[in-house]
């Protein structure tokens, strides 16, 4: 079964972790896994530093993310994502980092629904 | 390292998910040895392990990728750091390769392929600069004093006294000689065995190079400089930075060029034909040549005061005819190398090959000694080199009897001494075929004795 988002569409797209282990579902299940329980911790501390206004800490975060959510295939967090490093390290608009940061956890959190049932399916 | 060997290969990535992607990708390769970092601290704490390549994060809890290339390269500037970050920031890029790092790749869906392509790239770079140190470790094993110059007579032991001082300073050495009696090889022996011996050597011959491109070939030439100079050249001065050069034959450089060669070495600087530029130059001068060069002051064929400066410490190499048995010892050296170059198996010099060669004063020296010797073994039919095997034809041979300056009485002694050696003491005989009377050859004899 798929989970799909708000549009009806997937936010996952696993074919460029696949086209990397091609059969290799150890791997994979370890690449989601680890993606599974890191990121969560990287999102609550965006949050925590949006408390302490912390604006380059949370764009080093984001900028640490970015590379896993190639992997998982998020594309549709791309562009903020880089919106979030880019103003929070130049300390630019950063009324609207909150606003992102809020939307990149309503994307996690539907891109860890259709991994973890990428899991139960493996 | 060969393609098939086992590499070390340090993976410094702080991001757990990318991480296990490098250390997936770098093992699919089952020849690399992974150990992964989590932060720069640990990683430079064991470089000590000596890893062969090392692929870096440049965003690091602890420290920037730049602080940990530097410290990397100052531990060994030879280890590959392949640069693999997020950042997209052209200037960072450059910034670390200008420090040292042997490609930077960026975080993307092409990070796999690229990462692959830098990593056989940098092993065949390991074999290449694995390759070049072998050879110079093998390079300067051959030119150890006892392995590349054979000799323990006088004469020869005095140059290597002079040797073993001229390898402790960077003092100009002028290395004079007859032709064949081995000036370069005296001068690879003291670039190898000095502090230099890792950077370049570089010999020019001036005597082989068209006068009028000596100037471009020592100090270089700009594109366009002159018709034909269609890029730019380095000069053999710059190409020896940090090294030797070796000037052969420097009495038959032409008086303009002199001139020159005198400000490049006061002002230790060159500057290219064509060009305005001044290269600073770090270059120890050995010099050689086979005429006298005071006499070629004296002639006015060269600079006094470039004699004066290229003097330094002057080594004068014997002939060969003054090295007594040395002459056996190279003989020997020279047909072991031959046969064992050749598959000849084992041939030996007979005694009285030995005392032929011994008799001979080689105007060609070392260089006629082995040319001979390595005749004589393709034309030996036994395992022993016989006297009728050995052939010299210098053309200088027929100086061969009058090489040095004897009194006419000395060479009436020399002629009757070889024909009794001839004619097993037959003094009629000698007296025959010299037309002189046997009193003659008695009285000789007689004075031989006394």
């Amino acid at each position: 079964m798929e989970s799909v988002d708000r549009n009806g569409k997937r936010i996952t797209d696993l074919s460029y972790l696949v086209s990397i282990c091609g059969d290799d579902d150890d791997f994979k299940t370890e690449m989601i896994e680890t993606f599974l329980k890191n990121t969560p911790p990287l999102i609550n501390d965006m949050k925590n530093y949006l408390i302490e206004s912390e604006w380059k800490m949370i764009g080093d975060i984001a900028h640490k993310m970015k590379p896993s959510f190639t992997f998982m295939g998020i594309h549709s967090a791309k562009d903020l994502i880089l919106s979030i490093e880019k103003q929070g390290r130049m300390q630019e608009n950063i009324k609207e980092i909150p606003t992102m940061i809020l939307e990149l956890e309503s994307i996690c959190l539907g891109a860890f629904a259709e991994l973890e049932t990428e899991l139960i399916q493996e | 390292m060969s393609s098939n060997e086992t590499i070390k290969i340090f993976i410094v990535e702080d991001d757990p998910v990318y991480l296990k992607f490098l250390n997936y990708v770098i093992g699919l390769n089952p020849d690399h040895e992974i150990k992964t970092f989590s932060n720069g601290n640990d990683a430079l704490n064991a470089l000590h392990e000596r890893p062969s390549i090392i692929t870096l994060d440049y965003s690091l809890p602890d420290k920037s990728g730049e602080e940990i290339l530097k410290e990397i390269k100052e531990f060994d500037s030879n280890i590959p750091v392949i640069i693999v970050s997020g950042q997209e920031e052209i200037g960072i890029a450059v910034q670390l390769l200008k420090l040292g790092a042997y490609d930077y790749i960026i975080k993307d869906e092409e990070t796999k392929e690229r990462l692959e392509y830098a990593l056989t790239n940098a092993k065949r770079n390991i074999n290449l600069v694995n390759e070049i140190n072998t050879l110079k470790q093998e390079i300067s094993e051959k030119y150890e004093f006892g392995n590349s110059i054979i000799g323990n007579s006088p004469a020869i032991k005095k140059v290597f006294d002079l040797m073993k001082k001229a390898i402790k300073t960077n003092i100009t050495i002028s290395i004079t000689g007859e032709t064949g009696t081995g000036k370069e090889l005296v001068a690879k022996g003291i670039h190898y065995n000095s502090a230099r011996k890792k950077k370049p050597f570089i010999p020019v011959n001036l005597a082989a190079i068209p006068k009028e491109l000596v100037e471009s070939e020592l100090f270089g030439h700009e594109k366009g400089s002159f018709t034909g100079a269609v890029t730019r050249r380095i000069g053999r001065f710059e190409e020896a930075s940090g090294g030797t050069i070796f000037l052969d034959e420097i009495a038959e450089m032409d008086l303009n060029l002199q001139a020159k060669l005198l400000r490049v070495i006061q002002e230790r600087e060159v500057s290219r034909v064509g060009g305005n530029s001044i290269i600073p130059i770090d270059v120890r001068l050995l010099v050689a040549t086979h005429k006298n060069l005071a006499d070629e002051v004296k002639k006015g064929n060269f600079r006094e005061d470039l004699y004066y400066r290229l003097l330094g410490l002057p080594i004068q190499l014997p002939p060969l005819r003054e090295r007594d048995t040395d002459i056996i010892l190279l003989a020997k050296h020279f047909l072991s190398s031959f046969c064992s170059e050749n598959d000849l198996g084992d041939l030996s010099l007979d005694r009285e090959t030995q005392e032929k060669l011994l008799r001979y004063h080689y105007p060609g020296n070392i260089r006629e000694l082995k040319s001979v010797i390595e005749l004589s073994a393709v034309m030996s039919n036994h395992n022993v080199i016989l006297p009728e095997d050995i052939n010299f034809n210098s053309p200088k041979s027929e100086e061969n009897f009058t090489y040095q300056e004897l009194s006419l009485k000395e060479y009436n002694d020399r002629i009757i001494d070889h024909f009794l050696k001839k004619y097993d003491n037959n003094v009629l005989k000698v007296a025959d075929v010299l037309d002189i009377g046997k009193s003659t050859i008695y009285r000789y004899l007689k004075e031989k004795t006394t």
